[in-house]
């Protein structure tokens, strides 16, 4: 296989930013979602707008 | 998404749903096929010429298949930022300016992604990693900057729904770059390295094809999946700030209830000092 540093650089770069960025998103709502009441966690169950 | 809304207090302390822990095992998997397609199915880019020299991008080929998809899923998410800012102007509804937000971070992560897949890919097969004369390089900057300038001035506090108008206008005028960039090799043909577009003019077949058209899946279900939670990250920072306010009120008026009550108590201490004193 030709370019394995550029294809390895580039897969794991692109794969890790997503799995990061995913991550990241999951601990910031568990965080917030301590912070709400349970009815109010969702848009489909919550009175807002 | 599917939620029961009967009963609230069985809505669990995060972002996950059902549905989303279904879509995310099906993104994981749907990855996982990606990278072996991408690099034990698909073949290598070579093709002979008339005088018999072999070339192509070889192996290198095989970084397309994250770089492509993640560019036309951060055009997706810019669209869906702008739509979802001109309905805000046009409805005032702070869902659709949390679909906005949510999408505009989001496609940030995929231009990021391919603006730093296209450096690695240039490298060997256009032998430099930057070209400023590349029209699709430069406008795909500029929309990359853009939004990063977008979600810088939505970290900013102020109030929400001026908050919300003013990053509208910006995303519109962001969003607006999205044809540009996606033209500019038709349009600027002769200041650019990037070839025109092989999917619409069909160049590739077989198993190149199926593997682009398994990443373009894949991403749009690994879209999805991040649109539901960032979505309700939003909607949750929103509740979570309402609920603060409520409270730092809530605190406020005690306050100045007990301060009101504590000043009525001692003018009657002075009052009843100043009869006694006037008795005497």
């Amino acid at each position: 296989m030709t370019h394995i540093g550029y294809l390895v650089a580039g897969w794991s770069i692109g794969l890790g930013v997503l799995g990061a960025y995913a991550l990241s998103i999951l601990i910031r709502g568990r965080k917030l979602s301590s912070q709400v009441l349970p009815k109010r966690r969702r848009w489909m169950t919550s009175d807002g707008d | 998404m599917a939620e029961n809304t009967n009963s609230p207090t069985s809505i669990p302390d995060n972002t996950s749903s059902p549905t989303t822990r279904i879509l995310g095992w099906v993104t994981l998997a749907g990855l996982a096929l990606l990278v072996i397609f991408a690099f034990f199915v698909s073949p290598e880019d070579s093709r002979q010429t008339a005088d018999g020299t072999i070339i192509g991008q070889f192996d290198a080929v095989r970084l397309l298949y994250i770089h492509v998809p993640s560019a036309v899923f951060a055009y997706v998410s810019f669209s869906i930022t702008g739509l979802g800012s001109i309905i805000y102007l046009w409805r005032r509804t702070r869902w659709w300016d949390h679909v906005a937000h949510a999408s505009a971070e989001i496609g940030v992560i995929f231009c990021g992604i391919t603006l730093l897949t296209g450096i690695i890919w240039g490298r060997p097969v256009w032998n430099t990693w930057w070209e400023w004369g590349d029209v699709r390089l430069v406008t795909t900057l500029l929309l990359f900057l853009i939004f990063v300038g977008y979600l810088a001035f939505r970290a900013v506090p102020n109030e929400p729904h001026r908050q919300a108008r003013n990053a509208s206008i910006l995303a519109i005028v962001g969003a607006l770059n999205i044809p540009v960039v996606n033209r500019s090799v038709e349009w600027w043909e002769n200041r650019t390295l990037h070839q025109r577009s092989t999917l619409a003019d069909l160049k590739i077949e077989d198993e190149t094809l199926l593997t682009l058209m398994i990443g373009f899946a894949v991403f749009a279900l690994l879209f999805l999946w991040l649109l539901v939670h960032r979505f309700r990250v939003a909607w949750l920072s929103k509740e979570a700030a309402e609920a603060g306010l409520e409270q730092a009120l809530a605190e406020r008026r005690a306050e100045a209830s007990s301060s009101s009550g504590a000043e009525v108590s001692g003018s009657s201490r002075a009052e009843a000092s100043s009869s006694v004193e006037a008795r005497s």
